[in-house]
């Protein structure tokens, strides 16, 4: 796979003249919203840049990330990324598996130790030893501490990776945790359920561009893609605004595309590019489909109650009903007690005491 | 032997019942009371605001009776009541207070601040710390019957002089009578034209009527100065004297308190009903007036009237079209003005509550009057009548203090004097 | 869990739950405390009289106006301000709905913002003239300046949320829903419960106006 090439001569050799080359590097460096100024940057960096090599480890996951990777904006951006960087593991993509796929991996890493990229989908269970999740038979865990050690960078793709996502979600029976959680190193939380395929890609050639960590906030997502939230670039915010909202999912409202608010959107808190990069080539995501966001790059969102409950309505549903009525009764009871002792009091004052 | 803050403070919260409760718990320090009373309007000074008048109640309230209240007190943030305090309060709820209800028309929550008021002067009168004056006239009451020595014999004088003089039968003790007729102290001492001017209206109307020789007083001392017991002895000879004669009706006169005590609080004091009901003279006119029993003359002359309502016969009484009738029926409409700020919203005349018989508060009331002055100086009225005599003597004081030239007239010295042959 | 689904859950229930504990107990307090029985014949009807009184006692007192200009304003103000913000915004709506099932169309988001700066600006007002007029310092305790700040966090809180002022929104949307929380936990045990109270003791005032015949209009 040539991995000494630089990802410029690899491109040529796959056919691409430079104008391909240098359209590429600025549809990139737009997409990680970088200034018109440091495009030439991005060009000199794959020039010049060895092509590194990226490991992709998956755990507990569905494998929706990677299917979302293989869906991106522009196929050549894809197949740079995938083809012309050595994707020297990636067990859905690659052709081989079995010993013959762990002998290749242990190769790479070993080749590039300290170098190359670990890209990580899934969560990794921890209960009983990790005995929940192993490949090859070897635990998770310990093949994710084994890769993290020699990783230049590691990015958790996806929300099981990058905060625990389904497998951790309540009861949580395996102990899933976040690849954070499990290693020293910065991680680069990419998440999503999944992340748009171009967020995935974007986040990677930004690593692989400039060989170093993407603006990170405080949840360690990259902040070109997350630093928004949904509800701020929705376009349906005007509704919001108006306090017009769907009300039903086939009702007047719902057709007249008015805000998902009521529906249980949890766009006001979920930061993504959703609403302006959109998915599939920028076709639709789900509230332009007719569904409420489910704040699915925001950490814990499957246990945050319920999809289809407002932002603005409580969870626990105990006060509804017998809670109100309970809540009087004790409060009549509690009433009269203090009344009776007040009354005691009034016939000691009366009494002159 | 209690000391007086127990005395008082123990007094005072067992009149606190589920009302006065309330009342002391809604209060949201919003200040409009302060812009209805007229003592607080008229001396400036932000310690006459009515509620901080039942400060010590509400304290005491919150310390003994809720749960709260008792923590906080335990952790000392509730001020104890101190005697110095009690002095300070006592003059605050007598001398400040005449417990004419302004504050209650106005106030948000709608408390109740004069049976708060109450609630204190029955604490205070208990521990003995009352004014000067309003304690002298209470028991004078207590003893003889009036506050201001009309005892019997001047009674039976003064109902012998008026009887001449206005050549009217005055009937006494007379059993079977269908009303029994009271009269004020201060119309007997003061104003004795009141009995005479009665009697020319009742016999006119061809009434049936009495007055009784020794429980003639209508004026009610022990409620005024707040104490439950002393009142309810007071109402207690009027019910006597009624039941002795098996009157059906008792007149209560031309005094705003006798009728509150009389009319909408004696069955509660007394803990009874009362075989008998109470109307008041202006009432009664009224009446008489409407079933054509007497005939009044339109009068062809005398200066621009306005008319005042007392504030026991008016805004806590509930008598306002009832006098005013009367008084339309003989002063002609181009010669009476309305004050702005009448019937329930009536500024008192700050003599009400026993503010009166208390010299120590003669300049606060003055001032106070002046709410009352500029009322009647807007309308230009030269005279200005009423059915109170306590309100009389206000009046006539005030009017000597600003060296005003404006008469007060009694409506039933009007009535009378307008009778038709 | 983290600090919003705290909030939205367990805490809400909580504060629910204190709310009504407290503002019901204590109306049965005062309650049973107890009254003797009311002898007195009437003139008019109490019961109606109690009922007037209810709504006649917020209806401005057109003679005492002049001296009362900004009490009556200010509190008009900023009441109606707060029935606005809590009533007509959208998201507020949704959580009425989710409680009782009742819903009305919400007003659109300027203008709540308009209402919530108007009523701020007012609380400041109204906090301002406490402190400086002499009435209101002598009486004025603990309890109204936290009274005060309770009313003023939740419009606060939610302006920052609704507008993104700060960095985090989830923590500020959390401090917002927690700003009503303490609301509503403290509300019966400060002079907020005047929101319980002033229907017992309007009525009871009322009661014995309507006794006598007479209302705060002349009767």
């Amino acid at each position: 796979m040539g991995a000494k090439q630089t990802v410029y001569q690899a491109m040529r050799q796959a056919g691409f003249s430079r104008r391909d080359f240098l359209k590429f590097c600025t549809v990139t460096a737009a997409m990680m919203g970088l200034s018109p100024a440091l495009y030439g940057k991005v060009a000199q960096a794959l020039e010049t840049r060895r092509r590194p090599s990226l490991i992709w480890l998956p755990f507990q996951e569905c494998t929706g990330c990677t299917e979302s990777l293989t869906r991106t904006n522009s196929p050549a951006i894809g197949d740079l990324v995938l083809d012309h960087i050595s994707l020297d593991y990636s067990e859905t993509l690659q052709a081989a598996s079995g010993h013959q796929a762990e002998q290749a991996r242990a190769a790479a890493m070993k080749e590039n130790w300290g170098q190359y990229i670990l890209a990580i989908d899934g969560s990794v269970s921890t209960a009983d030893g990790g005995i929940h999740t192993v490949l090859a038979g070897r635990t998770a865990l310990d093949i994710l501490k084994e890769a993290a050690e020699g990783a230049a960078a590691v990015v958790a793709i996806g929300s099981c990776a990058s905060f625990g996502g389904l497998p951790a979600a309540s009861p949580n029976p395996t102990n899933a945790k976040a690849i954070s959680e499990l290693i020293g190193k910065p991680v680069i939380n990419v998440p999503g359920c999944p992340p748009i395929g171009d967020v995935i890609t974007g986040v990677v050639t930004y690593v692989l561009t400039f060989g170093k960590l993407p603006e990170l906030d405080d949840l360690n997502r990259p902040t070109a893609f997350y630093g928004q939230r949904i509800h701020d670039r929705c376009y349906r915010r005007p509704f919001y605004d108006k306090g017009l909202f769907a009300r039903g999912f086939d009702d007047a409202g719902a057709k007249a595309g008015h805000c998902l608010f009521q529906m249980g959107c949890k766009g006001p808190v979920t930061y993504n590019a959703c609403a302006t990069m959109k998915w599939n080539q920028g076709t639709s995501w789900p509230v332009q489909s007719g569904h409420g966001c489910l704040g699915c790059s925001e950490p814990n969102f499957w246990d945050n109650g319920s999809f289809y409950a407002a932002l603005s309505t409580g969870t626990d549903s105990t006060f509804k009903g017998i809670g109100i009525a309970a809540a009087a009764a004790a409060g009549v009871a509690a009433g009269a007690a203090m009344a009776f002792q007040a009354r005691a009091a009034r016939n000691k004052a009366q009494k002159g005491e | 032997m209690a000391d007086s803050v127990t005395t008082a403070m123990n007094t005072a919260l067992s009149k606190v019942g589920s009302k006065a409760a309330t009342y002391l718990s809604a209060c949201v320090h919003c200040g409009v009371c302060a812009t209805a009373c007229h003592y607080a309007q008229g001396s400036g000074e932000a310690k006459h605001i009515p509620i901080w008048k039942a400060e010590l109640l509400k304290r005491q309230y919150k310390r003994r009776y809720t749960w709260l209240g008792k923590l906080r007190g335990a952790l000392g943030l509730i001020p104890k009541t101190t005697p110095e305090m009690l002095e300070e309060w006592s003059e605050l709820v007598f001398d400040t207070c005449s417990m004419c209800g302004r504050c209650s028309v106005v106030c948000p929550m709608g408390i109740d601040i004069p049976m708060l008021i109450r609630a204190m002067r029955e604490g205070l009168t208990a521990a003995g710390i009352v004014p000067e004056g309003l304690k002298e006239a209470t028991d004078r009451a207590l003893e003889t019957g009036s506050p201001l020595g009309a005892t019997p014999e001047v009674f039976a004088e003064r109902v012998a002089w008026m009887g001449d003089e206005w050549e009217q039968a005055i009937p006494v003790d007379q059993e079977g009578a269908e009303y029994l007729v009271l009269f004020s102290s201060i119309e007997i001492m003061k104003y004795p034209n009141a009995i005479g001017a009665t009697a020319k209206i009742l016999n006119a109307a061809g009434l049936s009527w009495t007055v009784h020789s020794k429980n003639f007083e209508g004026t009610n001392f022990g409620y005024l100065q707040g104490s439950s017991p002393k009142a309810a002895k007071m109402l207690n000879r009027v019910v006597e004297a009624a039941e002795q004669l098996k009157v059906k009706k008792v007149v209560s006169p031309e005094c705003g308190h006798a009728y509150g005590a009389l009319r909408w609080e004696a069955q509660n004091l007394l803990a009874r009903d009362l075989p008998f009901t109470v109307v008041q003279i202006a009432e009664l006119i009224d009446v008489l007036l409407s079933e054509g029993k007497i005939r009044v003359n339109r009068e062809a002359k005398g200066g621009k009237a306005t008319y005042h309502d007392p504030c026991q016969i008016g805004r806590r009484g509930g008598l306002f079209e009832e006098p005013r009738r009367v008084l339309h029926a003989i002063v002609p409409d181009a010669n009476f003005s309305e004050m702005t700020e009448n019937r329930m919203d009536n500024w008192c005349c700050g003599g009400g509550g026993g503010v009166i018989s208390i010299p120590r508060a003669d300049e606060l009331r003055l001032k106070s009057f002046g709410m009352k002055k500029g009322q009647i100086e807007q309308v230009g009225a030269q005279r200005v009548v009423s059915t109170c005599s306590n309100c009389r003597l206000a009046f006539d004081s005030a009017f000597e203090h600003y060296g005003m030239k404006t008469e007060f007239v009694s409506l039933v010295e009007l009535v009378a004097g307008n009778l038709e042959k | 869990m983290d600090l919003l689904e705290w909030v939205r859950g367990p805490w809400l229930t909580w504060s629910f739950a204190i709310f009504i504990v407290g503002l019901i107990g204590r109306l049965a307090f005062l309650y049973f405390i107890g009254h003797g029985v009311d002898r007195v014949p009437p003139k008019g009807n109490p019961t109606w009289g109690g009922t007037r009184h209810l709504v006649a006692a917020s209806l401005y007192h057109l003679p005492n106006l002049r001296r009362t200009q900004f009490t009556y304003g200010s509190a008009a103000l900023f009441h109606l301000g707060l029935l606005v913000i809590v009533f007509f915004f959208g998201p507020h709506l949704l959580f009425i709905h989710d409680l009782t099932g009742l819903f009305w169309p919400a007003l659109p988001a300027p203008v709540i913002d308009g209402v919530a700066v108007v009523t701020m600006v007012t609380l400041l007002a109204v906090l301002f003239h406490r402190l400086t007029t002499p009435v209101l310092r002598l009486m004025s305790d603990t309890n109204d300046y936290i009274a005060w700040l309770l009313t003023f966090l939740p419009i606060l809180t939610g302006y920052l949320t609704i507008h993104n002022l700060t960095p985090n929104y989830p923590l500020t949307l959390a401090i917002h829903i927690m700003s009503f929380e303490l609301l509503l936990v403290l509300l019966p045990f400060t002079k907020l419960a005047h929101t319980g109270l002033i229907f017992v003791s309007r009525f009871l005032t009322g009661y014995e106006m309507g006794k006598r015949g007479v209302g705060v209009r002349h009767g």
